[in-house]
């Protein structure tokens, strides 16, 4: 059990910045999600974690103890690898076995050990199968088992559920969630799927370039991004975006652009003229209504997914952009119609376009 | 022990020893070429400078060996190639109970080259040869010499791919494995006949192995000379005697050792040109799109 | 209809393949089976007219007799045939161990490990790929000479190493290049490169590894040009050198083909062998 501090880490591959100036605090039982897309760095932070890569500079410290150059099994770390990777040619139960093999323990304690894990991820019957011969969520349970033998400092999990299909990986989520808060071991989790990392972080950590672009609750990440890169990666249907600049109209600062203007909240009250700003509105607090007006944008109707208990429309805005509002289940409506929308503006968020960070209040 | 280390320790010793056997006698090989050594009234040496490598230019037996080494491999690496193909689609469509045919199908791989050069030299002489048992069955009393001065170099880039065709047949099978059978479905849905499915499907993913077999097939065969030496020993004539054979006949036959150290380096500066060539022609390209 | 014709022609292309197979080594191996005025017949004999293993005694020394009664004498080469026969054996053997033992943990090294001067120390190793052996024999033979190792086996084991080293690194790079990332697992497992290597690596490369060993020996077994010029007519005389005699020395077709069909036994059994592990070497990817 260890609290994990990670403190100015940097990981350079030749000319490529993979990590830089990373300050991260992971708490003890705490289960992180790194959520980002491919090459964002957090797999290579990952591997710092586990003690696979040396950092280029910074340091690593779990509990009160500086671990930068220690190995992995120094660490005592657990690490799932992508599609839950296993030694091939050594059947489930020698897998195990392998995470004991320098423990020192007795013959009897390591075959015991290795069925309470086998038991707690319910593979103590699959144990003299091949990984050849397992399914992929049998794989997957395998290498957890392999990982909670060693009852480490925390695990590690490298987007394990990757290769595996939707309805396994639904399952297998909330197993992954439940074992850690039964051992109440600290975990961090990589992973590109932010519906993944929404339903099993205690926190999520969004990287992106190699640096960390915010981290929060789950809750905080969906209702506060910081950054539009965070607005737009995180939710789905994913967040509609209008490009405008602010201008104060009636003394109050309005959102405007070419076809639509919106008085923003009353929290924005004393925001000053400025261009190139972008506001945010995600699909769940638009509301279509049938005419023009005040804080209304002109839409012409794409497409309706329909997801049984609601409806998605996909329209277009006048500047050729995708707007999409979730809708009731009944609502029907026909490609090409010209429709409205509006929302509330407290739903609303503001951030400059060129650095892409939140507008203050 | 970091990565570095382990790699030298292991490597050291290899690049030691390659280092010993091999660049000691190509470099004593660099120096003979700049020598005239001669054997009679004891052996001696003079400097002479680049004279070998002139003498080596200004001979027409080096122009004719070039052309028919090049001539060689060109027609090798076609028929291996033609013959290759050919053999890997009719492994891969053998099935169930005729899949030991795979077996004796790649049999002519295990044969080494001086082996095959026998087998090729008996097979294509008049006196005993295939060709004139065959017309002899239709009453007919002539010989067919199949190693004879207008077509020996072709019969020879035949009987090379006979020996090579079924290795590269193999690696063929194996990228055809790994074609996803979703494309064979697709060209079915797209009712495209069986010779356009074999152009737009199943040779597409086999062009890296073609590249690759291509460089192989080019070097062996530029190098070859068992293979040559069992089955024609240049003949007849010097019809077939290409750069290594030459080189064999100069420098064994001749004794001119300075003479056949000269061309040596230029056999070898022709086998480094044409892969360089082949991979910065064709093999970047294929690299890309693998 | 359509299924019926390509049966047919998957037939008929089956045959062909089958005879361009064969019937060149039939051609010759044919000789093994017949007496000399049969193979001196003219028209050629398609099949041996009465088939007889009297060459297979001959080339071993032996007198054979026919059944019409005639004896045919025991070849004067057998000793060559004999010693060669013993010399191939422990040299392929020899050269497979030793290749093995150092390609295996260089090829690895090659493949999977990230250090400094990588390209420059693989091209060191593979540029001696090549390097054609016509143009290195007589350097070679000098050096021999000063060193006292014409006609010995060493010697002859060592110059084939300079050949099947590069050759089956080139082929065993590919292969430990597809294996799974497994030295990370290993490391969070707590376990030496060494260990890694020798516990890990080796079982789990275990199908591509013989498949270098089976190269290896293909490659001593078959190696000709270096035997004829080093060792022909020595106590270190191999197979292909020995049967040389048949062909140039004292020319005897029966034997050349009897000593020729021994000598292709042990390459057929292995490429029968091989053909399942190379099968099994590039398409069961151990995880993916």
């Amino acid at each position: 059990m260890a609290r994990i501090e990670l403190i100015n880490l940097e990981k350079v591959f030749g000319e490529q910045h993979a990590v830089r100036a990373l300050d991260l605090e992971i708490a003890d039982g705490e289960l992180l999600v790194l959520l980002g897309p491919s090459g964002c760095g957090k797999s290579t932070t990952m591997n710092m974690i586990a003690g696979l890569l040396p950092p280029t500079s910074g340091s690593i410290v779990f509990g009160d103890r500086e671990v930068t150059d220690e190995s992995p099994y120094q660490r005592n770390v657990a690490m799932v690898f992508q599609s839950s990777l296993l030694y091939p040619h050594l059947t489930a139960r020698q897998n195990i076995q392998m995470s004991l093999k320098r423990s020192g323990l007795s013959k009897s304690d390591v075959s015991q050990r290795v069925t309470e894990a086998a038991t707690t991820v319910d593979v103590a019957h699959l144990l003299d199968k091949m990984p050849g011969q397992l399914s992929g969520g049998e794989r997957q349970r395998v290498a957890t088992a392999k990982a909670i033998v060693r009852q480490p400092a925390c695990f590690l999990l490298d987007e394990p559920l990757a290769a595996l299909d939707a309805a396994l990986r639904m399952t297998l989520r909330s197993e992954l969630v439940n074992l850690q808060k039964r051992l109440n071991t600290t975990m961090v989790f990589v992973t590109h799927d932010q519906v993944e990392a929404m339903t099993m972080g205690d926190r999520i950590g969004v990287m992106r370039n190699g640096g960390l672009e915010q981290i929060g609750t789950p809750n905080d990440i969906y209702n506060n991004p910081e950054s539009l890169f965070v607005a737009g990666f995180v939710g789905s249907p994913p967040m509609n975006f209008f490009a405008g600049d602010i201008e104060t109209v009636d003394g109050q600062p309005t959102f405007v652009n070419a076809f639509a203007r919106f008085r923003l909240a009353d929290a924005y009250g004393q925001l000053a003229p400025r261009s190139g700003v972008t506001l945010t509105v995600r699909p769940q607090f638009m509301r279509i209504v049938s005419e023009a007006g005040e804080g209304t944008v002109p839409l012409t109707v794409y497409a309706i997914e329909h997801l049984g208990n609601e409806s998605v429309l996909i329209a277009d805005a006048p500047d050729g952009s995708k707007v999409r509002a979730v809708v009731a289940a009944g609502f029907e409506a026909k490609i090409g119609q010209a429709l409205h929308a509006s929302f509330d503006p407290s739903n609303a968020g503001l951030f400059d376009t060129k650095t892409e960070r939140r507008v203050a209040q | 022990m970091s990565n570095l280390q382990f790699a030298l320790l292991v490597t050291v010793p290899v690049l030691c020893f390659l280092v010993i056997v091999v660049a000691y006698p190509l470099g004593y090989a660099l120096w003979v070429s700049f020598h005239e050594v001669s054997f009679f009234g004891g052996y001696s040496t003079e400097w002479v400078g680049l004279d070998n490598y002139v003498a080596v230019l200004e001979d027409g037996d080096f122009w004719r060996s070039a052309l028919l080494s090049v001539r060689f491999t060109v027609e090798s690496v076609i028929f291996t190639m033609l013959i290759g193909l050919g053999l890997a689609l009719i492994l891969r469509d053998l099935r169930g109970r005729w899949v030991w045919l795979r077996a004796i199908l790649i049999l002519p791989w295990a044969v080494s080259p001086y082996g095959t050069g026998i087998l090729f030299a008996f097979l294509g002489r008049g006196q005993s040869g295939i060709g004139t048992a065959f017309i002899s069955l239709f009453g007919s009393e002539e010989t067919i010499n199949l190693i004879a001065a207008n077509i020996v170099v072709e019969y020879l880039a035949l009987g090379n791919a006979w020996n090579l065709a079924p290795l590269l047949a193999f690696f063929l099978l194996a990228s055809m494995m790994t074609t996803p059978s979703r494309l064979y479905d697709l060209a079915a849905i797209d009712q495209i006949n069986r010779f356009e499915v074999f152009l737009h499907v199943t040779l597409p993913p086999l062009r890296f192995t073609f590249f690759v077999f291509t460089c192989i097939i080019t070097v062996l065969s530029l190098k070859q000379f068992d293979y040559i030496f069992t089955e024609t020993q240049g003949g007849p004539g010097n019809a077939s005697s290409v750069l290594t054979y030459q080189l064999y006949k100069i420098s064994f036959v001749n004794l001119e050792l300075g003479l056949g150290a000269a061309m040596s380096f230029y056999l070898l500066f022709l086998i480094l040109a044409v892969t360089l060539g082949l991979y910065f022609f064709w093999g970047r390209r294929e690299a890309r799109n693998a | 209809m359509r299924e019926k014709r390509w049966t047919i022609w998957m037939t008929l292309s089956v045959i062909v393949a089958l005879l361009w197979t064969l019937v060149p080594m039939y051609w010759t191996l044919k000789y093994a089976f017949e007496t000399h005025s049969e193979i001196a017949a003219f028209p050629p004999l398609i099949f041996p007219p009465n088939p007889q293993v009297a060459a297979f005694f001959n080339i071993f020394g032996h007198d054979y007799t026919l059944a019409s009664g005639q004896v045919v004498k025991g070849s004067g080469q057998a000793q060559q045939i004999m010693l060669g026969l013993r010399n191939s054996l422990i040299v392929a053997i020899v050269v497979t161990i030793i290749t093995t033992l150092v390609v295996v943990p260089l090829s690895y090294v090659y493949a999977r490990l990230e250090f400094r001067f990588k390209t420059a120390l693989l091209m060191a190793v593979l540029l001696s790929v090549s390097l054609p052996p016509v143009s290195t024999l007589i350097p070679f033979y000098s050096l021999y000479v000063q060193l006292d190792l014409v006609g010995t086996l060493t010697g002859l084991i060592i110059i084939t190493l300079t050949i099947t080293i590069p050759i089956v690194t080139w082929m065993l790079i590919g292969f430990f290049r597809n294996l799974p990332p497994i030295e990370n697992l290993a490391r969070i497992d707590g376990f030496s490169k060494a260990y890694t290597f020798i516990r890990i690596i080796v079982p789990m490369a275990w199908s591509g590894i013989l498949v270098a060993a089976v190269i290896a020996f293909l490659f001593s077994w078959n190696e000709y040009v270096y035997a004829q010029v080093l060792v022909t007519g020595s106590r270190a005389v191999t197979l292909p050198a020995a049967m040389s005699g048949f062909l140039f020395q004292v020319p005897n077709p029966e034997h050349l083909a009897a000593s020729l069909t021994i000598s292709l036994l042990p390459p057929f059994f292995i490429a029968f062998f091989l053909q399942r592990h190379i099968v099994e070497m590039n398409l069961s990817d151990p995880v993916r």
